[in-house]
């Protein structure tokens, strides 16, 4: 799982050091609300990949009861 | 009676906390009563309560709740490592099952967190509102300020940074984090996420509109849930490397630095004992504590102990044996006697000084006039007009200059106390304390004694 983490980190960071225009009036706070959104497709995934990988690990552990989950996790 | 808005509460629009009669209450503003309302038919507060995360109150009308008393509020510069990586783990738990309920933590502050009966619990019953489809977790950046920033500092560079706390009013700066924070640190996925790209992102002026952003981007629940895993999965594999101090081996067998033989400690656990039971106090502060070993005395005999010490492998020790054993009685502080946590932040009444918290019945001060006094260079008459100040009644030991550890504390200094002598200390300290007993511990060249103070009631 660390891999992908890492993959969607170098990303990021690749995004956040590219030049942009500035709005001086951004408080620190705001910051981290638009670092969430600029991150939230990246943990959505990770959170679906998640859900798969368990639903597969319960299969073949014969966990017939859990095989529902990954529709489950997609309930909103 | 009296009503006090108590600081703490000055910045929060959904309610504030008062005291009347020596009692804590708080106001629900109308403004809150919607999201008040969702907490209690959602069943949020039952599931929370159940679990004994969040304190339980009881609603005594006109939008009044009163919580548990908490017998003593502490902060998280007061803290060890394990009590905040606890409370932290607390409030991502809380989050984690507010969402399972439609609701979401609108704030992540540690001070939202009060050790009772010997566990981490929630405090703040206003602090959750209705979850918004789409809408960023509001306390993230302030959750990785006041947890996960001290905790990684604390791991990869030193314990006591969480005394950066302090002036922070118990934030740490995401972007002083990461200057602070060594190369290794980057290594670890979860803190280059959370800490070093998101004080990137906060210096990087950003021209979308916040409004457009959130409506067109958002963010999913099951990204939130994510990321509240991910904090989760960060702040468990946080750990702090072991390491032994003078004191924490100075009750241990293998390791004796004390001056004790067991026959002189048993000596010295019965005549505390027999002092405190003399006393029956409410609330005892065991100043020096150690490992806790007197504070179990105090908490054994039903008084709601601080056991503190200034040593800080110390106080993580005694928390995880207060952990491991569920003892319900003792909270254990990182709390140096000479240098107290301050009054800090709004007009310097937000968070009170430790000493304008309580007065407890009783002061331990056992193997410790010898520090203050000769180590610390603080004259006798002012320890006990400090003492006499502080509390209703006080156990000291006085530790002649003849015993080995006062000894080896004039080692490598010149001895400038031709004052400290037990015929002085008793001289000084009768100005402030009327002195009840005392006693030899057998088998040393101590003496135990029991004072009631003259300045307090």
């Amino acid at each position: 799982m660390q891999k992908y983490l890492k993959f969607i980190v170098f990303i990021l960071l690749i995004a956040l050091v590219l030049p942009r225009p500035v709005k001086a009036y951004l408080d620190p706070g705001s910051a981290s609300y638009l670092f969430q959104l600029l991150i939230a497709g990246a943990l959505g995934a990770l959170f679906y990949l998640k859900s798969i990988i368990k639903w597969f690990k319960n299969i073949f552990s014969g966990n017939e009861s859990k095989k529902s989950q990954p529709t489950e996790n997609e309930k909103e | 009676m009296k009503r006090n808005n108590l600081a703490s509460s000055y910045r929060d629009p959904s309610g504030f906390v008062f005291e009347k009669d020596g009692e804590v209450f708080r106001q629900i503003n109308k403004t809150y009563q919607e999201d008040y309302a969702l907490l209690v038919n959602s069943g949020l507060y039952k599931a929370l309560v159940r679990k004994g995360l969040l304190i339980p109150h009881k609603e005594i009308g006109g939008r009044v709740i009163k919580p548990i008393q908490i017998p003593f509020i502490s902060y998280p510069y007061e803290w060890c490592f394990s009590q905040l990586k606890d409370a932290a783990l607390l409030t991502l738990e809380i989050q984690k099952i507010s969402l399972e309920h439609g609701m979401s933590l609108k704030d992540a502050t540690s001070f939202n967190i009060q050790f009772y009966k010997g566990k981490p619990t929630f405090i703040d019953t206003l602090s959750f509102e209705k979850y918004k489809k789409g809408v960023p977790w509001v306390a993230y950046r302030q959750f990785c300020e006041q947890f996960l920033a001290p905790l990684a500092l604390m791991v990869y560079k030193d314990a006591r940074l969480s005394q950066m706390l302090i002036p922070g009013v118990g934030s740490i700066p995401l972007d002083l984090t990461a200057k602070l924070l060594p190369f290794a640190a980057k290594l670890n996925p979860t803190l280059l996420l959370h800490i070093f790209a998101q004080a990137k992102s906060q210096k990087i002026r950003n021209n979308l509109s916040l409004k457009n952003n959130s409506k067109t981007v958002g963010m999913s629940l099951n990204a939130m849930r994510e990321l509240i895993n991910n904090l989760e999965s960060a702040i468990k594999n946080l750990k702090l490397p072991r390491e032994n101090t003078v004191w924490s081996s100075y009750y241990s067998e293998e390791d004796k630095i004390n001056n004790y033989s067991s026959r002189a400690m048993k000596s010295k656990k019965d005549l505390v004992k027999k002092y405190l039971k003399q006393v029956k106090p409410k609330l005892v502060w065991d100043a020096g504590a150690n490992d806790g070993t007197f504070s179990q005395i105090s908490a054994g005999i039903g008084a709601f102990t601080l056991s503190f010490d200034n040593d800080y492998a110390v106080v993580e020790s005694n928390y995880l044996r207060v952990k491991k054993n569920k003892e319900t009685k003792i909270l254990p502080l990182f709390i140096d006697l000479v240098k107290p946590s301050p009054g800090i932040g709004w007009n310097l009444e937000e968070r009170s000084s430790f000493f304008d918290r309580s007065i407890p019945d009783v002061i331990l001060a056992l193997a410790l006039i010898h520090h203050l006094a000769i180590a610390n260079n603080l004259p006798l008459v002012m320890l006990a007009n400090f003492f006499a100040e502080h509390t209703r009644n006080l156990i000291i030991e006085f530790v002649p200059k003849e015993d080995s550890q006062v000894k080896l504390l004039l080692t490598l200094r010149e001895d400038i106390f031709p004052y400290y002598d037990q015929d002085n200390f008793e001289l000084e300290f009768s100005k402030y304390f009327f002195i009840k007993e005392k006693a030899k511990i057998a088998g040393s060249n101590r003496v135990i004694y029991l004072m009631k103070s003259k300045l307090q009631k």
